[in-house]
């Protein structure tokens, strides 16, 4: 597999939790939404695909949105964390130091020698 | 809709719409509405960068493709097949409808407690929430015990005071059998659905079928009742001249 490809499937399983992450200190709107998730380097795809993602969460009940005016421009739908949300995530920070941990563990070859050495 | 006038814009919509054939109807508009609004914004905060933000946004059959795969992997526990509540419901019905059986004029009922119990029954084996050994367990003791009180009784042609007995014994034996299933539910891991949904054809069939079947039954039963309490009045009205 190249590494290229490898990344992409790699964001793809944790980009929803980069989302819930963003919305952790309050609610964002889309275009701000994306613009920073593409500033963490978290987003393989374009930013588009990022929307049927939002409605996946919403529905799960992860997040809520809710129009607000802005000073210039249109309208702007802020997503918001919900309880379920803010647990979903923290759950997943879990789940991911553990799992890191466990991958380091494997990946990294000096470990290896250690065991193996008297 | 300021943007849906951009033809830049709308020939963009218009490919995701395209691209995004297969998702429901309702899934569909709300992405486009997604993506418009995306635009607006965008457009209102960086003016004149209309390809740019397009190109941001990315390939239509990338997003749509996303879209497909993102509806199908959210599944709505209240939407799983089998769900635990339908399946008690229905078997729990049709029990109960089984009782008024002592009662008179119930022939009509035997139809359907037939269809629910056989509803319930179907629900139950499609249902993600029992293993199939558990379905089986629940299976035997719902039919057998009542099905052995009906031969004995067929056999013997016992009288009523056993028959009460009869009801008893099998009221007893559903409602516990009932309770043990609905405590031996487990919420299915991940989509835990079975992946089985009738073509929209079939299913308004199947429902204008059920919907006609049950008007017919109604209006059997009442016009039961009309005409045998007709019957009595005239056999009183024979005996007591």
């Amino acid at each position: 597999m190249e590494p290229g490809k490898t990344l992409s499937q790699l964001r793809k399983g944790v980009l929803e939790y980069c989302v819930l992450s963003l919305l952790r200190d309050g609610p964002r709107y889309g275009t701000e939404l994306l613009g920073e998730l593409a500033n963490t380097g978290a987003l393989a795809t374009s930013q588009g695909t990022v929307y049927p993602l939002l409605t996946r969460l919403r529905r799960e009940e992860l997040v809520t949105t809710d129009w607000s005016e802005s000073p210039s421009g249109p309208p702007r739908r802020y997503y918001a964390l919900t309880d379920k949300g803010r647990t979903a995530l923290a759950d997943f920070a879990v789940v991911w130091a553990e799992f890191t941990q466990a991958v380091d563990r494997l990946i990294t070859p000096d470990q290896h020698a250690d065991r193996r050495a008297p | 809709m300021k943007t849906t006038t951009h033809p830049e814009i709308r020939r963009y919509l218009a490919a995701v719409d395209r691209a995004a054939s297969a998702l429901p109807a309702g899934r569909r508009k709300e992405l486009l509405a997604d993506l418009s609004e995306h635009v607006d914004v965008a457009l209102a905060e960086r003016p004149g960068e209309l390809d740019q933000i397009l190109a941001e946004l990315g390939d239509p059959q990338d997003i749509a493709a996303t879209a497909v795969r993102e509806d199908a992997e959210y599944d709505d526990p209240d939407q799983r097949r089998g769900n635990p509540r339908t399946v008690l419901a229905l078997l729990a019905v049709g029990s109960a409808m089984g009782l008024l059986t002592a009662a008179p004029h119930s022939d009509v009922l035997n139809f359907p407690i037939l269809v629910v119990t056989v509803a319930g029954l179907v629900a139950l084996a499609m249902s993600a929430w029992w293993s199939t050994a558990r379905k089986s367990i629940f299976v035997a003791w719902f039919i057998l015990p009542n099905l052995l009180l009906r031969v004995i009784d067929q056999a013997f042609g016992l009288g009523h005071p056993v028959h009460v007995a009869e009801s008893c014994i099998s009221v007893v034996l559903r409602a516990g059998i009932l309770v043990w299933l609905w405590r031996h539910r487990v919420t299915p891991d991940g989509p835990g659905r079975i992946a089985f949904r009738l073509p929209r054809w079939a299913r308004i069939l199947l429902w204008s079928l059920l919907a006609l079947f049950l008007t017919i039954e109604v209006f059997m039963w009442i016009s039961a009742f009309a005409v045998t309490d007709g019957l009595s009045s005239v056999k009183e009205g024979t005996l007591n001249p």
